[in-house]
């Protein structure tokens, strides 16, 4: 694949042009990744309205109906429903964990086994999520996934 | 399909730790030997109801770990009692009800200590996957 970048003043926008053949299953992916990128998530905090970038959150939790975004240090709320999120981040680097959480991989530090049959992912800003047994297998093909395209 | 896949696991897991034990004891004369077919399907039986009860557990209990593990054995001590009573296993007496206590908690013992190695395994390999992509970036 050609990449080709233009770095100048006279762009106010950041345009992705696309050219190829046809839009088959290894360009589709590609699309979603950088649809994904540029999406952003309305949170509240403090009564503030603000635009989160996907790359910012470290994970996205569902408590009581409520849905919760974690950031590095602040947690904003957010109207989007969990599985409406889901579906609009997974194409990157999210991936549901549990019932409740969806986690962004690429801010993952390791995993650690427990002894209640869970595993624990530690973020990089040292928090610790579980991650329940029944989405192991989809975190192992993602991060499969994610292993191919870097 | 993965409540499905989970439950061949633990099917696989618990009738092949219920065979192991009721084997040696039936060898060592504690408990009354039935035949092969009676045996094997008693056995996988109680293997299939207990992994419905763990396995059901999982998808639908709080996290509470303790009470979990007490649902847990509690559901398959009963589940061992109905079945090798209803197929002539045991007696219920007190003994009895003590051994095939006993018995329980060691199936279970033993395949909890299955799924924590396969546990430890499952995070090791995403450890792996996991530096393979930091070391590429």
């Amino acid at each position: 694949m050609k990449l080709n970048i233009e770095e100048s003043t006279i762009y106010t926008q950041t345009e992705v042009l696309l050219r190829c053949k046809k839009v088959d299953n290894e360009i589709k992916p590609l699309i979603d990744y950088i649809k994904a990128y540029d999406f952003t998530i309305k949170c509240r905090n403090n009564n503030k309205t603000y635009l989160i970038k996907p790359t910012e959150i470290f994970y996205i939790e569902s408590i009581d109906d409520k849905t919760f975004v974690y950031c590095k240090d602040e947690v904003y709320s957010c109207d989007m429903r969990l599985y409406v999120l889901e579906s609009k981040l997974s194409q990157g680097v999210f991936i549901r964990v549990s019932k409740s959480c969806l986690l962004n991989i690429s801010l993952i530090k390791g995993f650690r086994s427990l002894i209640n049959g869970k595993l624990e992912a530690e973020m990089t800003n040292g928090e610790r999520i579980i991650v329940s047994r029944h989405y192991v297998q989809s975190l192992k093909k993602k991060l499969t996934e994610m292993e191919g395209k870097k | 399909m993965k409540f499905i896949k989970e439950l061949i696991n633990q099917i696989a897991y618990i009738f092949t730790a219920v065979v192991l034990i009721i084997s040696f004891l039936t060898y060592c004369g504690v408990v009354y030997p039935l035949s092969l077919v009676d045996s094997v399907s008693t056995l996988f039986i109680m293997a299939l109801c207990t992994a419905l009860i763990v396995v059901t557990r999982e998808h639908f209990m709080s996290e509470n770990s303790l009470f979990k593990t007490f649902i847990g054995v509690l559901g398959c001590a009963v589940v061992v009692f109905l079945i090798g009573y209803v197929r002539g296993w045991f007696k219920l007496n007190f003994d009895y009800v003590i051994f095939i206590l006993a018995i329980t908690v060691a199936v279970y013992l033993v395949v909890w200590t299955i799924c924590l190695i396969q546990n430890k395994r499952d995070a090791d390999e995403l450890n792996s996957q996991l530096n393979r992509i930091n070391n590429k970036k």
